[in-house]
């Protein structure tokens, strides 16, 4: 037991299919994900990215396989005690009700919060803190719906901060943001991940995962699921496959890194 | 440091936030007591407010009893029953509606989208077909109303869909057939005694209102409303969604359900104290959420002063306006539709 509880995250054979459907989303998946760890999921549309972070997060139940999170299988767990462990930001979408940032924040707080009560000053102090750690203290009395994409991003992200859990879930958190700032959400993503927490993220985007390190894996369309380090995974001929296009991997000089780039446009 | 005083003068903003909610709340408080007591003194017969209080508060404070007989009657027996069944069903109302509201994600929603006022009215209709006392018109309505919502709420359940959108369309074909049922009453009912009592309880009405039916009902509105403050921060949270309160840890199908019991309860109590009225369970959630915004720890207490006060001056005009009393719907509808038709055009920016 003490070698699985040092992995937040041990997915061990996990199976997933729709309850009619005809083939599995996810076939036979295995990683696990220690303390601190970026994981960037990858895969084309349809192979199942969503539906793997809905499993961890105990939103869908796995059709086969165990999923531990520190040490307990996630099926023995009741709801509350997973978010005291997993967060989750959503992509972004559009509540029916505009809250103040302050109000969404804190409802970060609810798996610690008793079920008459409400939050109360010191979880008032927590979502401050998280928002400054988010660096948007200043929308605090602003309402939702009148912020911008990536502020509502950002906010989720705080509300999540304030939750405390030890690993965070994104699901494609840079969808529907223009590109400053889906950079800004990212940094923001690598600057937790610097302090303590864990990150498992899925995108559509090579990039991303080159920029975030860390550890990548790669969901074919068969669903099956294969995962390293970021710079061993994310090579040309793997992405050439995964996207069918003739993708580039390369040191750009004035960008100081290893970028993944797209051919031209012609056919 | 910089950060430190944004943080500070934000603070500060929130909590002056909060001292103007209060300062309304009792605001509201001040506002429907005065109501309450200059509306005992309202009628055919008039009383002064001095001598209303002298009535209602001499038996505490042991005055000698200077009133004559009729006014005490007329104060205990008819006027202070019918002014309190005004204030708690309007606070039932716009309660239940701000709670739904809330549970669905839809603003749109009203108390009686699961069926609960049409199972009344069969109940009530019933109850009148078989030449029952009113106490009897109240149990049936009662149970007709909570008999309807399980019908709705069992049938998403046995298609094993548990989307809102099911259960909004569940509510849709369970009012449907009730209020089929309703028709098939009313045809069968004797036209010279019968129909005119089920077609004045359809549309609502608090002029039989007694303090032993009220005092019956009490609990059931009470309560619910005590345990709907107290979970109220909750519902926010359901607001967000199945899906994201459930990743913040809510055990998703026991609040909502528990929730949506409470609200179903102030409901079928207030149809079965007053009849279906209409209109109030939509609007007021909307107005409160207009002054104090959408957050529920804010929004239920806020609606359930504006709804009682809103329910108490359109039943005092029910009763003075004309020489024949009104049913109350009418005016809640004639009130109430080109007043949300105001609180959209203020709100347009945000529905899209």
């Amino acid at each position: 037991m003490a070698s699985e509880t040092s992995k937040i995250i041990d997915v061990d054979d996990l199976s997933f299919r729709y309850p009619n459907g005809d083939r599995d989303v996810l076939s036979d998946v295995s990683f696990t994900v220690g303390p601190g760890e970026i994981l960037s999921i990858l895969g084309p549309n349809g192979s199942g990215k969503s539906t793997l972070l809905d499993c961890l997060a105990s939103l869908r139940r796995p059709s086969a396989g165990t999923i531990l999170v520190v040490g307990h299988n996630i099926t023995t767990m009741s709801q509350r005690e997973i978010a005291r462990v997993i967060g989750y930001v959503p992509q972004i979408h559009i509540p029916a009700f505009s809250y103040r940032v302050l109000d969404f924040v804190l409802m970060g707080r609810a798996p610690n919060i008793g079920f008459l009560q409400k939050p109360g000053d010191e979880d008032i102090e927590r979502a401050y803190n998280a928002l400054e750690e988010v660096g948007i203290t200043h929308l605090a009395q602003r309402n939702y719906l009148d912020i911008s994409g990536g502020e509502r991003q950002q906010t989720t992200i705080a509300r999540a901060i304030c939750q405390q859990p030890r690993v965070i879930l994104f699901d494609e958190p840079t969808a529907h943001l223009d590109y400053g700032n889906q950079h800004r959400i990212l940094t923001l993503i690598k600057h937790l991940s610097e302090h303590g927490f864990t990150v498992v993220i899925t995108t559509h985007n090579p990039d991303h995962a080159l920029l975030l390190g860390g550890n990548t894996a790669i969901l074919s369309r068969q669903g099956t699921l294969t995962c390293g380090r970021s710079d061993e995974m994310l090579t040309e001929e793997r992405l050439q496959e995964l996207y069918g296009l003739d993708l580039r991997i390369t040191h750009v000089p004035q960008a100081h890194r290893i970028a993944c780039l797209a051919p031209t446009l012609v056919d | 440091m910089m950060m430190t005083t944004i943080r500070t003068s934000l603070e500060q903003e929130r909590i002056r936030d909060v001292w103007k909610y209060r300062r309304l709340m009792v605001l509201l408080a001040i506002v429907l007591v005065v109501l309450a007591i200059l509306f005992l003194t309202v009628g055919k017969y008039s009383i002064t407010p001095i001598e209303a209080l002298r009535i209602v508060f001499g038996r505490v404070i042991g005055l000698t009893q200077d009133w004559d007989a009729m006014s005490e009657n007329l104060v205990f027996g008819l006027r202070l029953p019918r002014v309190i069944a005004a204030m708690l069903v309007g606070a039932a109302l716009s309660i239940a509606g701000a709670v739904f509201q809330g549970i669905f994600k839809n603003p749109l929603v009203s108390p009686d989208f699961l069926g609960v006022s049409a199972g009344a009215c069969v109940g009530a209709a019933v109850a009148i077909l078989l030449s029952l006392g009113p106490a009897f018109v109240q149990t049936f309505a009662f149970a007709g109303g909570l008999l309807a919502v399980l019908l709705t709420v069992s049938i998403p359940a046995l298609l094993r869909n548990h989307s809102n959108i099911m259960l909004v369309l569940s509510g849709i074909i369970v009012g449907g057939v009730m209020m089929s049922i309703l028709g098939f009453l009313k045809y069968v009912a004797d036209p010279e005694t019968q129909l005119a009592s089920i077609t004045y309880w359809q549309m609502g009405s608090f002029s039989y209102i007694r303090m032993d039916s009220l005092l019956a009902v009490l609990p059931t509105i009470v309560i619910p409303i005590i345990i709907l403050f107290a979970i109220s921060w909750w519902i926010d949270v359901l607001s967000l969604g199945e899906r994201e309160a459930r990743t913040l840890g809510v055990n998703v199908g026991r609040m909502r359900g528990f929730a949506m019991f409470c609200a179903t309860l102030l409901t079928a109590s207030a149809v079965c104290v007053a009849g279906t009225i209409g209109w109030i369970g939509l609007v007021i959630p909307h107005f409160a959420r207009m002054m104090v915004g959408p957050s529920n720890t804010r929004l239920i207490p806020t609606s359930c002063l504006l709804g009682a006060i809103f329910m108490l001056v359109v039943d005092t005009a029910t009763r003075t306006i004309a020489p024949m009393e009104m049913p109350v719907s009418i005016l809640t509808g004639i009130i109430g539709a080109p007043f949300y038709a105001w609180l959209l055009y203020k709100q347009r920016m945000y529905l899209n």
